[in-house]
């Protein structure tokens, strides 16, 4: 097979979508990959306060509409999922949630790594709705709602 | 994927980013400042923060540990699709000139007081 048989290149991130783990796995990129444009936006942001008071409050002024509050909104919430997912695969990485390794016995059986897997989702899946509670509430204030 | 080293530091400064990105997201927050974004975006108290050498430290630590995380990961992912050592010498030339512009940019305000 040549290098480059097999590869399907960015769709390959997306497509298919065979179960949860590479779901999370895509997201992840794809909200590092937006982060980190967004990261280039907020260092040339802030870097207005440089030129001095009315520059730095014309920025404020421009960036105070709903348009970039709702783009502040899922910029938080990327940060969040990344945050949360992040953190889920360093724990997975160093073991401290796989679960203790066992003697193989016939007929093998895959369901207990699978459960705790799926129980530390559901833990950070809970972690992140709770931290997404309060950003919403404070862009819901942002947006003049509450 | 990332090899070993890689993705250590994208674990070591993820962690550091999770804890210093919390005490900086707080402090716009309505939840816990009064008035929250609206109070901190001002001209007063973003001028105080950044005249106090501790602020300094906390912004330095925070913008060097995103840099250093988002560079690792863009270079990871980059790896994956860019496989001769030209090109992988091509890009973490251009990655690097863009990250080392990109500190340089954000400190400058941080440490001007």
């Amino acid at each position: 097979m040549g290098e480059k048989e097999g590869r399907k290149g960015i769709l390959g991130w997306i497509f298919p979508i065979t179960n949860l783990e590479r779901l999370l796995y895509s997201l992840h990129r794809i909200t590092g990959i937006g982060l980190t444009l967004y990261l280039f936006i907020h260092i040339y942001e802030t870097s207005m306060r440089m030129y001095g008071y009315e520059t730095w409050t014309a920025t404020a002024e421009f960036l105070e509409n709903p348009l970039f509050h709702f783009g502040l909104l899922l910029v938080v919430l990327a940060a969040i999922f990344h945050g949360v997912n992040g953190i889920r695969l360093i724990l997975q990485e160093l073991g401290l949630i796989a679960p203790r390794p066992t003697q193989p016995v016939y007929p093998y059986r895959k369901y207990h790594r699978d459960r705790k897997i799926w129980r530390t989702t559901i833990i950070m899946l809970i972690l992140g709705v709770g931290v997404a509670v309060f950003a919403l509430r404070d862009f819901l204030i942002l947006l003049g709602v509450l | 994927m990332a090899d070993g080293r890689l993705r250590l530091t994208i674990y070591f400064t993820g962690g550091l980013i999770a804890i210093l990105l919390l005490i900086h997201l707080s402090l716009f927050s309505f939840w816990f400042v009064e008035g929250g974004y609206y109070t901190n975006m001002e001209w007063e108290n973003v001028s105080t923060r950044m005249g106090s050498i501790l602020w300094d430290a906390f912004y330095i630590i925070l913008l060097s540990a995103i840099l250093i995380h988002s560079y690792s990961g863009i270079k990871g992912i980059a790896y994956e699709y860019i496989t001769s050592d030209g090109g992988r010498k091509a890009i973490d030339l251009l990655l690097t000139a863009i990250w080392i512009i990109a500190f340089i940019y954000g400190v400058i305000p941080i440490v001007s007081g």
